[in-house]
């Protein structure tokens, strides 16, 4: 078995506010091995961006501070590389797809300039017209029609799935060995999503790389993702294929996610939604954080205790309970 | 600042996602915003001495005079330009008067005319500011160009062609400052109005049958209000620095009444700037002093209103 | 584009024609005889009230406001701007002779104040809360502050009176009037009214550069592999120049503002003083004047900033 692409391991990062310390990644640890998809699922403040933007150092460092943990990829730790090792890495062997292209790309700067940069800034001996020329084929590549008018565009004469294109294609420009696409569909319309993850999909399929993809949707991990991992309050709850996941969860808190979907076949009168709010991440407890919300944690005193270690439940399927048995029963 | 105020980001509908139920606020403390604002206030640590500072000089001025005697006209030929000492704290001008009870009673009179003027300009710029927010469309655009218009004449030009064609007087000064500085306000103003006027709790209000005068002063006086206070102290501020230059130059408050401006006007001989300085240091410290004093009392109070604000901790 | 430049320019010239109309009525509210202000005053003093009734008849002033009103304009327009009261020479030469000494000063103190905001509010805002954020904000706050004159009487108090460096007036010694003279006289009034612009401008500066700073773009630059530095130069200061490039153009009216208190304090020979002295002799053709060239600089700084931002920030869509 090849070593893995990328391994974090135990990786804790903190934020300073005004009102104390937010855990907002408290030991997280997963690999993506090469060319695999890895899904991201958590909903708002389970610590998912903070975790992929931490990796490449891209959190702000007041307040923010990676207290502890590794990232190591293709062998080095990025958390204590050179910062040119970092420059290095970003954008050519790591490529980033932001969650709102809008704001993502410099409004005042053509299109094509802005792809064609990340190409030169990792192959200087490259002219600004082959890089150019080069910004022409990736936009061709992701679908942008008329790519060679469209190129020399301002970001707000692009509709909002075409912006998308445009940062998809300005993150495989140099062919990296890792997608890491955050949230990339949250701020389309319905219509515009598909369209811009089959393009994901294309562009992984491709370019060969491994992606990472982060999402509170569910139905789009199951659509892309072959394994997934589930966040909660800066931890992972439960990790495996999207299979296994999908029909036969192992902790709590993915069933109530999973139950919480409306279902095509069946008629349903009402919703069942996770009960209770997400928890304060300034509170941190000894416990398991999805304790107040879960029907089997609820009464048990070792869920307010004691935290449950991430441990294999199965092969290739972990989940962070203690009582991942009677997840199954149910 | 409008001109810094980038486009607003486009985001398209958010869709409704098929998995997570909506969180709740996690409560972090039930603070108010008042207390919030004054707790943001008490630790800008300029904000405060410049507060403390402002307040002992307005009673200098204003209470000062009540308790002690100080006569700014009083005349004494035989001791003019005397420097401090012999009963006079700082010395004597070129007519013998009390150069400290001119100091004091100066201040009266341009802290004065600021106040005045800059409240003139808050009423105007309110109102317009408000039309201009409600109404939209064209009157929106004439008010917002002719404030436009307003903003860039400076005020010092105007008095002059005012002062040359009717004379100086105090009024007039008031009037031209207050005329020509409302556009700030009326900016802000007309910003909170088209905020305001699109936040979705008014349309929810308005759905559930409130009436325009209760959405006026429920929702829209509160959260102009802490703007224009930041405004009015910092319109006060260039009122006053606009007053002193325009009576430097003989064209404001006329002797023999005393402002901290027309107290520097004298200064411009070399006699007196080399060997007079108890003429010209008090006034322009004074001016310099209170005009910090209430920058600093207004940047404090912007950032205590909206600690958002990306000009930072002090700008 | 051309369209919204024809229409800006027509606005333009329509807000200037209401303007002339409001300075017209003004000068017809004025006091004094309208006659001494647009003959030679010896003329005037010396005519007996024959001659001056005839004068009146010439020169229309006995005509409906408004035909009093297209003849100063078209007057205006071809330069005679009537005579100085004070000193009886035509104020279109007063002026003339006036006015290169206020752009030279306005246009060095500008050029001065630009090349200190822009480092300095850089700076202040990419090391935003420490030390130099800290100082460019006190430096700009005290020059804020601070009167302009007042800092005049210091500077000549400390330079020329105390260390006897520079010459506290005028623009040239008339002994002298070499260019290293030229330059000694120009030294305090550009240093002093190039530092109050500084003041202003500084604060603009860091502000844009600190809301360009937390942009989401630099993050992508950023994840690009680009080193913060060039990201900072290639995009940040980019973003954050096309406001202040329009916070300049607007701001020239208020740095004439400026020029005529240095003007005053530094007795330097421009349209400051010229107007300021104008006052306090009631000469009101020369206040007239002064009013037409200071309304057209007000509409030519505003269309340029609206030209500037149109031409600079390709998000602006002409209507």
């Amino acid at each position: 078995m090849t070593s893995p692409l990328l391994e974090v391991k135990d990786l804790a990062v903190q934020f300073r506010t005004m009102d104390g310390t937010v855990r907002a990644v408290d030991g997280v640890s997963f690999t993506v091995d090469e060319g695999e998809i890895l899904g991201v699922v958590g909903e708002s403040g389970s610590g998912k961006s903070v975790t992929v933007m931490s990796m490449l150092g891209l959190i702000p460092q007041p307040p923010g501070r990676i207290v502890g943990g590794s990232v190591s990829f293709q062998g080095t730790d990025l958390l204590n590389t050179s910062k040119r090792h970092l420059n290095q890495v970003r954008g050519e062997e790591i490529g980033m797809i932001f969650q709102d292209p809008m704001t993502a790309l410099n409004p005042v700067m053509r299109i094509g300039k802005q792809i064609a940069e990340a190409i030169l800034i990792h192959h200087r001996r490259t002219s600004s017209s082959a890089a150019l020329s080069r910004a022409v084929d990736l936009l061709r590549l992701v679908g942008v029609p008329q790519p060679e008018s469209r190129v020399h565009q301002y970001p707000h004469q692009f509709s909002g799935g075409m912006r998308q294109r445009a940062m998809i294609a300005m993150a495989i420009a140099n062919d990296p060995s890792l997608l890491i696409a955050d949230e990339p569909t949250t701020a389309l319309d319905v219509t515009i999503q598909a369209q811009v993850l089959d393009m994901l999909r294309r562009a992984q399929a491709e370019t060969g790389a491994a992606t990472i993809f982060i999402t509170h949707d569910l139905g789009v991990v199951a659509e892309l993702a072959e394994r997934v991992i589930v966040m909660y309050a800066g931890r992972i709850m439960e990790s495996g294929s999207v299979r296994t996941i999908f029909t036969s969860p192992r902790h709590p808190y993915t069933a109530g996610l999973l139950n919480s979907l409306p279902s095509l076949e069946h008629d349903t009168e009402t919703l069942t939604p996770i009960p209770g709010s997400p928890p304060n991440l300034l509170v941190p407890t000894p416990g398991c954080p999805f304790q107040p919300r879960c029907e089997i944690g609820r009464d048990r005193e070792i869920c307010t205790t004691t935290r449950p270690p991430l441990v294999e439940v199965a092969s290739g399927h972990e989940s962070a309970c203690h009582f991942t048995e009677e997840v199954l029963a149910r | 600042m409008s001109l810094l105020d980038g486009p607003e980001p486009v985001l398209a509908d958010r869709p409704p996602t098929a998995a997570l139920p909506a969180p709740d606020e996690p409560s972090i403390g039930h603070r108010s915003p008042l207390a919030l604002g004054t707790r943001r206030y008490l630790r800008n640590w300029l904000a405060v001495i410049g507060g403390v500072v402002l307040i002992a000089v307005l009673l200098t001025a204003f209470v000062l005079p009540l308790v002690m005697h100080l006569d700014p006209y009083a005349i004494d030929l035989r001791h003019t330009r005397r420097p401090p000492g012999h009963g006079h704290l700082l010395g004597t001008d070129g007519t013998g008067r009390d150069v400290f009870a001119r100091l004091v009673y100066g201040g009266r009179i341009s802290i004065g005319v600021g106040l005045a003027a800059a409240a003139l300009a808050i009423v105007i710029g309110a109102a317009l500011g408000s039309i201009a927010g409600t109404f939209g469309g064209w009157i929106d655009m004439m008010i917002m160009r002719t404030a436009d218009i307003f903003l860039s004449f400076p005020s010092i030009v105007v008095v002059i062609v005012l002062a040359g064609i009717f004379g100086p007087s105090v009024w007039m000064l008031i009037v031209a400052l207050g005329v020509f500085v409302w556009p700030t306000t009326g900016r802000v103003v007309r910003g909170v109005v088209i905020t305001v006027r699109e936040r979705e709790f008014v349309q929810a209000a308005r759905a559930v049958g409130a009436g325009r005068g209760w959405l006026i002063t429920r929702h829209l006086l509160p959260a102009a209000l802490s703007q224009i206070v930041v405004i009015f102290t910092l319109t006060v501020a260039n009122c006053i620095l606009q007053e002193a230059a325009l009576s430097f130059l003989g064209l404001g408050v006329q002797p023999p009444r005393p402002s901290w401006g027309n107290m520097l006007t004298s200064a411009q001989g070399v006699t007196v700037i080399s060997s007079m300085p108890w003429l010209w240091l008090p006034p322009g410290i004074a001016v310099a002093l209170i005009v910090l004093c209430v920058n600093f009392v207004g940047d404090g109070l912007r950032d205590a209103v909206d600690p958002r604000q990306q000009s930072g901790r002090q700008s | 584009m051309g369209a919204f430049f024809v229409r800006r320019i027509l606005t333009m010239i329509a807000v200037f024609l209401l303007i002339t109309v409001i300075i017209f009525w003004l000068v017809h509210m004025a006091p004094g005889d309208p006659v001494s202000r647009l003959i030679p005053i010896d003329e005037y003093n010396a005519g007996t009230p024959a001659f001056i009734a005839q004068k009146r008849h010439d020169l229309g002033l006995d005509q409906p406001l408004i035909v009093q009103y297209f003849r100063w304009f078209g007057n205006a327009v071809q330069g005679n701007l009537g005579y100085s009261v004070a000193s009886g020479r035509p104020v279109s030469s007063m002026i003339g002779e006036r006015i290169s000494p206020t752009i030279e000063l306005m246009g060095l103190s500008l050029a001065l104040g630009i090349l200190i905001a822009l480092p300095l509010g850089i700076l202040a805002a990419v090391r935003k809360n420490g030390i130099t954020d800290y100082l460019a904000t006190v430096v700009s706050l005290v020059t804020i502050s601070t009167p302009t004159f007042f800092l005049g009487i210091i500077a000549i108090y400390v330079f020329s009176l105390k260390l006897h460096l520079l010459p506290s007036s005028g623009m040239s010694n008339p002994n002298d009037g070499s260019p290293a003279d030229l330059v000694r006289h120009l030294i305090m009034p550009v240093l002093i009214l190039g530092l109050a612009t500084a003041g202003q401008l500084t604060r603009y500066v860091r502000s844009s550069m600190l809301s360009e700073l937390t942009s989401e773009y630099v993050r992508t630059a950023l994840a690009k592999g680009m080193p913060m530095w060039q990201v900072l130069f290639k995009h940040v200061l980019r973003n954050a120049l096309i406001p202040i490039i329009t916070v300049i153009a607007i701001f020239l009216p208020g740095l004439l503002g400026g020029a005529v208190v240095v003007e005053q304090i530094f007795a330097w020979p421009g349209m400051g003083q010229l107007a300021v002295t104008a006052v306090t002799r009631q000469d009101n053709s020369v206040i007239i004047a002064f009013a037409l060239l200071v309304s057209i600089l007000v509409l030519l700084s505003n269309l340029l900033a609206d030209v500037l931002y149109a031409v600079v920030d390709p998000r602006v869509v002409l209507k």
